[in-house]
């Protein structure tokens, strides 16, 4: 077993990395799961920034009505560029400018705000929806009493209809689903990243030509080595899956509902099988730090993102789409594709997987056994 | 040997390692056409029709007709379910005017406002000829999103810090307990002070050439033009080329580190801050400069992206200069703390 204690201790050497990777990681994961919902219907939340150049009563009554709501940022001045910028990189749904002249304008029945905003969007109607609406509201009681009267126009915006879900109780659950599976699907690929790494690294310097010629000489079996270099990545490869996966009950620990956790972990599984299959051919091929450091982080964002962990698939033209149905990381997210989906639904997916790490097993096997001949 | 020559056999050496061509060349290209084949569509969530149910004794259902974004039709409350439950409609409005829908999103929140609105005009208490459902009290100004462009910024600026690479190594090799060539090159008398300025050139030379290609690959083949400013890109570029040189020489003097473990440091931490930048998508981006703002403050490649497409789209200098004088400062402090820490340093033994 001296093989596999040291590739073991090896691994230890990158704990400093590992560390950090993975802390980085349930930050992200935990501040994604305070955003997610409970299963009661909210009103989506819009970011808006006001310059309110007016800051009159009309103009104050308006923006208390946004902050209902929204996360609502309000500056006397701000650069008009820098609001478009904001716009343009939706970190803002929309920028409000109130004329210093708001209340006439109201009166008048004139333009009295400027939005700026992504016309195209549905968060862009929304926010018009609302100004419209409370700007229609003041000018109307111009009309009427010739004043404002923010008592009863505060009134007036605080009747909302009645709403309600159509099962409370799948909705809910299907929230928890959705957290999970963006979870899940991220922890593919910080795991593949990690591993590709770590596992790319350690073995490029195991497989140098001068300490492969000491294993050659060492009175250890070939098939025995292999075996203890597989039984150490996969043990590291185990551990830091149920790290993955414990992370998720830790975090969703209060609402486990919903969520199809024996798949995820099997997803999780394998997933770990295939990175390490496909790693071990790609350190048959190179020892090239800089080859081993290039193909994990292309092979982990390229299929991240051709399988929609990082893009919705939705949003993929048809032929991207296709692409994507071919490729391991999608079958792994098909694993655990609805919350109520069935153990008979994923074996294609889970089949796919494995016949990809077969594949890749196959092909390591036939690269190492060339590359030790010619070191020989 | 002076230092031109011995820049140029520099070169021919990285060029000749297919490893560092694929890493600096053939990868980020590679990763710039999958973004364009998976983000063409990512611009803006567009509304379409809104398609709602409605109980036919509801009194304002000849109101809803009148909106030209909503389709109304009469069905029972059972039916709606069912058709909530297909997403074939996102919302069933029953007689007394309560929503029932099949969860929270835009699409939902707006008929929420839009029935809101019927029934607040009523409690309001203005006679109707009062209000001018024809006036338009908003100005706006349409600014489409794309929020895609900062995944192609964000490459360019990892690919800036590629430098970081070439100068860890080079540090690396010239440490005398770190490698073997570090022994035979402190013994020798071959002045330290133009290999590193020969090897400084020669990684820059590299790196500038590699963001080059990606530049002008986005420039053939990318729909839209995303340089309206080239030679202010070039320069974000140079001297992020520079700040990358000396983040490399500060990994690469870290002691009794094996090549291969330093070697990932700054693939994680490149990774690392080009994802916190935008690099796998504008949410994450968007959520770190709301919530943990310093982040990016911090993000020397959160810099280098927001002055490019600051530059190049918005064509606003705010803050360009200030980004090359703290990517020009962090080349400098490196350089520093290297030169320190390499100065006359003695070994016992190596």
């Amino acid at each position: 077993m001296t093989i596999f204690r040291v590739i073991l201790l090896h691994f230890w050497k990158y704990k400093w990395l590992i560390l950090p990777l993975a802390i980085v990681f349930f930050l992200i994961a935990a501040m994604f799961s305070q955003f997610s919902d409970q299963g009661e219907f909210e009103s989506q939340s819009l970011r808006i920034t006001v310059v309110d150049y007016s800051e009159s009563e009309s103009s104050e009554a308006l923006i208390d009505y946004l902050e209902h709501g929204n996360q609502v940022e309000v500056v006397n001045d701000k650069a008009r560029s820098t609001l478009e910028e904001a716009v343009f990189l939706s970190e803002i749904h929309g920028a409000i400018i109130i004329d210093p002249n708001f209340e006439d304008l109201v009166q008048q029945g004139d333009a009295a705000v400027e939005i700026i905003s992504d016309e195209r969007a549905t968060a862009s109607t929304q926010l018009e929806t609302e100004i419209s609406k409370v700007l229609m509201f003041m000018n109307a009681q111009y009309n009427e009493l010739g004043q404002l009267d923010t008592e009863q126009l505060d009134t007036a915006l605080n009747e909302r209809v009645e709403v309600s879900l159509n099962d409370d109780g799948l909705a809910s659950s299907e929230e928890n689903y959705n957290n999970a599976a963006a979870y899940s699907n991220f922890a593919a690929y910080w795991l593949m990243l990690l591993l590709m790494l770590t596992i790319g690294n350690l073995m490029s310097e195991y497989n140098k030509p001068e300490l492969q010629k000491r294993i050659i000489a060492a009175p250890v079996s070939s098939t025995s080595s292999a075996i203890q270099i597989l039984s150490s990545q996969s043990l590291v490869g185990i551990f830091a899956t149920l790290i993955m996966f414990f992370g998720l009950v830790g975090l969703y620990y209060d609402r486990l509902d919903g969520i199809p956790l024996g798949k995820i972990l099997v997803a999780l599984l394998l997933i770990t099988l295939f990175t390490l299959a496909m790693q071990f051919a790609i350190n048959a091929l190179t020892t090239n730090r800089f080859m081993v450091n290039g193909l994990a982080n292309l092979i982990t964002l390229g299929l991240a993102f051709m399988s929609g962990i990082f893009v919705p698939i939705e949003l993929f033209g048809d032929t991207a789409r296709r692409v994507a149905e071919f490729l391991p990381l999608y079958h792994y997210t098909q694993i655990y594709g609805a919350s109520d989906i069935t153990w008979s639904e994923t074996i294609p997916s889970i089949a796919v997987l494995l016949l990809y790490t077969v594949a890749f097993l196959i092909i390591g096997i036939i690269f190492n056994n060339q590359r030790k001949s010619t070191q020989l | 040997m002076n230092l031109l020559r011995l820049t140029k056999y520099l070169l021919l050496i990285n060029f000749k390692d297919f490893g560092f061509l694929f890493w600096t060349i053939a990868y980020p290209l590679v990763l710039v056409t999958i973004f364009m084949a998976t983000t063409a569509n990512l611009g803006s969530n567009e509304l379409s029709d809104i398609d709602v149910g409605v109980d036919s004794q509801y009194e304002y259902t000849a109101v809803l007709e009148e909106i030209e974004f909503i389709n109304v039709q009469e069905m029972t409350e059972s039916n709606a379910r069912t058709d909530l439950s297909d997403e074939a409609i996102t919302g069933y409005i029953s007689s007394d005017g309560s929503l029932l829908v099949e969860g929270s999103g835009f699409e939902q929140t707006v008929l929420e406002s839009v029935l809101n609105q019927v029934h607040q005009t009523g409690t309001l208490g203005v006679s109707p000829e009062n209000f001018n459902y024809e006036t338009d009290f908003i100005q706006t100004t349409d600014m489409d999103t794309e929020p895609q462009v900062v995944m192609f910024y964000s490459t360019i600026a990892m690919i800036s810090l590629y430098t970081m690479f070439t100068s860890m190594e080079l540090i690396s090799s010239m440490r005398p307990n770190l490698s073997t060539m570090g022994a035979r090159f402190s013994a020798s008398p071959f002045s330290k002070s133009l290999y590193i300025l020969a090897s400084s050139l020669a990684s820059l030379v590299l790196g500038l050439f590699s963001s080059g290609i990606v530049i002008g690959f986005l420039m053939i083949f990318y729909q839209d033009n995303l340089f309206n400013n080239l030679p202010a890109t070039l320069g974000i570029v140079l001297a992020a080329n520079f700040a990358g040189l000396g983040l490399g020489y500060i990994i690469g003097l870290t002691p009794k580190v094996n090549i291969n473990v330093k070697s990932i440091f700054p693939v994680v931490l490149i990774v690392g801050l080009a994802f916190l930048a935008g690099l796998m998508g504008p949410g994450l981006r968007g959520m770190i400069n709301q919530q943990a703002p310093l982040i990016n403050q911090l993000n020397p490649l959160a810099h280098i992206t927001d002055s490019i497409y600051r530059v190049n789209l918005m064509g606003n200098f705010d803050g360009y200069w200030m980004t090359i004088l703290y990517l020009v400062g962090i080349t400098l402090v490196s350089a520093l703390i290297t030169l320190v820490a390499l100065r006359r340093k003695q070994y016992d033994n190596i």
